[in-house]
């Protein structure tokens, strides 16, 4: 049988692997923000990845910190990408609604248009009466119509042309309210959109296929920074398995420093002599 | 293998590749290195010898090797270098994001094309509102990002070669810095 018995305290070797940890900041840098991005956001991220972490000294922390500008960068290009192929549908929304809409949707702006136009180009006495004749000339009242048209021809434009101008301001309303999620827009541009043989996401998937270059570019930005996150993760994992293996060693070299195993015989021989 | 004859002729082909020979092709290339600076060493920039050194003080312990802290040293210079390629793509995003009048040099030449054609003779009738309109739009939001990625690619890149090549400068540091503390804390003697 052997038996551990206290011995004399001995020097152990310090485990050395890690260097000292502080909190010193400025070896670390500051989040770098774009424009509009929540700085107190980052810093609660921060905090969390920290606490999560837990840094045992300076290279850690700046593992630690690598990881946190890296895994906001993957959150940032992800939002962004959303944000363009949005922007990409709604584009391509603008440019369907500017060739589908009915003149009755867009007939209130087709009046007010030319009434500004016909305001600008009538006689001080007639000024007033703008308004009355753009909408009489909506009515295609021959009246007006043949005022109008020469009015219009005098300045180098024709209704198409107003027509056309009050078709894509509608159309951008209707865009915008589109954006902003306004349930009676949503309603009415995916009836257009259903009366055009199309839909919202088929016009997404359409303009994604000719900016495809643009979304891949965003992709390779994240799963560059993703790659760089999980090699610094890995950098931590592997220098806190060496770590482990210190700490390990250390407390095996303690135990024996405090302990001496013994053998029976020196047992047996202690117990005679006592 | 590589013959000799192959690699004579590399050689003689790498001593031929000595940059550009003309006055225009040497005043376009002068100032290379300092476009973003991530070329410059370290040491020739006090501040960032200061903080590497500082760093490298950190990372090594107190009563350290020399072998430590040389190799503290390098992982502080390359950590250095990783931070610099980090502030320059940085630097290049926000800069071009805070401009207000960004815009791609495609849609500048195109609006530059439609106004000449405007200036012509017998010239189609454009609102004057709807030409400054055109003129004046630039891409906002999401969109300004991806043209600045689209007209920034190549600086970008470059900057991602040094921010690779810096992070494995920085990845082989600190092994050789670990490995030589779990070779000291085997054998301290």
């Amino acid at each position: 049988m052997r038996k551990r018995i206290r011995r004399r305290k001995a020097k152990s070797k310090s485990i050395s692997l890690s260097g000292p940890s502080t909190s010193r900041e400025p070896l670390i840098g500051k989040p770098l923000l774009l424009d509009g991005e929540d700085a107190a956001a980052y810093e609660r991220f921060s905090a969390l990845i920290n606490a999560t972490v837990q840094p045992i000294d300076t290279i850690e922390r700046v593992f630690v910190d690598d990881i946190v500008s890296l895994e906001w960068e993957v959150l940032r290009w992800r939002r962004l990408k959303c944000g363009f192929i949005q922007t990409l549908g709604l584009k391509a929304l603008k440019e369907r609604l500017v060739r589908d809409l009915d003149y009755a949707q867009y007939s209130e702006y087709y009046v007010e248009d030319l009434a500004e136009i016909l305001e600008e180009n009538l006689s001080e006495s007639d000024v007033e009466s703008a308004e009355a004749m753009a909408k009489e000339y909506a009515q295609n009242k021959p009246n007006a119509v043949d005022r109008v048209d020469k009015i219009l021809s005098g300045i180098g434009t024709d209704t198409e042309q107003v027509a056309n101008q009050a078709q894509a301001r509608k159309a951008e309303e209707l865009v915008q309210e589109y954006g902003r999620r306004e349930p009676a827009t949503i309603t009415l541009v995916d009836e257009i959109l259903a009366g055009a043989g199309t839909s919202m996401d088929a016009l997404i998937v359409q303009a994604m296929i000719e900016q495809m270059e643009m979304v891949e570019r965003f992709d390779r930005l994240t799963a560059i920074a993703e790659t760089r996150r999980n090699a610094s993760l890995h950098e931590i994992e592997r220098r806190r398995a060496l770590f482990g293996e210190a700490i390990r060693r250390s407390t095996k070299e303690i135990e024996d420093a405090e302990f001496e195993e013994i053998s029976d015989t020196h047992v047996n021989k202690r117990k005679r002599a006592a | 293998m590589t013959s000799e004859r192959k690699i004579t002729s590399n050689r003689a082909n790498a001593r031929a590749s000595t940059g550009p020979k003309t006055v225009g092709g040497r005043l376009r290339t002068k100032r290379n290195a300092l476009r973003h600076g991530l070329t410059l060493p370290i040491s020739s920039n006090l501040a960032l010898s200061e903080e590497a050194e500082a760093l490298a003080l950190e990372i090594a312990q107190p009563h350290s090797t020399a072998e430590i802290r040389e190799l503290a040293r390098r992982v502080a210079e390359a950590q250095i270098d990783v931070r610099r390629a980090r502030y320059a793509r940085h630097e290049l995003l926000s800069h071009a994001l805070s401009n207000p009048t960004y815009d791609s040099r495609a849609s500048m030449r195109e609006k530059g094309a439609v106004l000449n054609s405007l200036l012509r003779e017998n010239a189609p009738f454009v609102p004057w509102s709807v030409l400054v309109n055109y003129v004046t739009s630039t891409p906002e939001g999401p969109h300004k990002l991806a043209t600045i990625l689209a007209e920034e690619v190549k600086h970008l890149a470059a900057i991602d070669r040094y921010d690779r090549r810096a992070r494995s400068r920085r990845g082989t540091a600190l092994r050789a810095l670990d490995e030589a503390r779990w070779r000291l804390f085997n054998n301290p003697d």
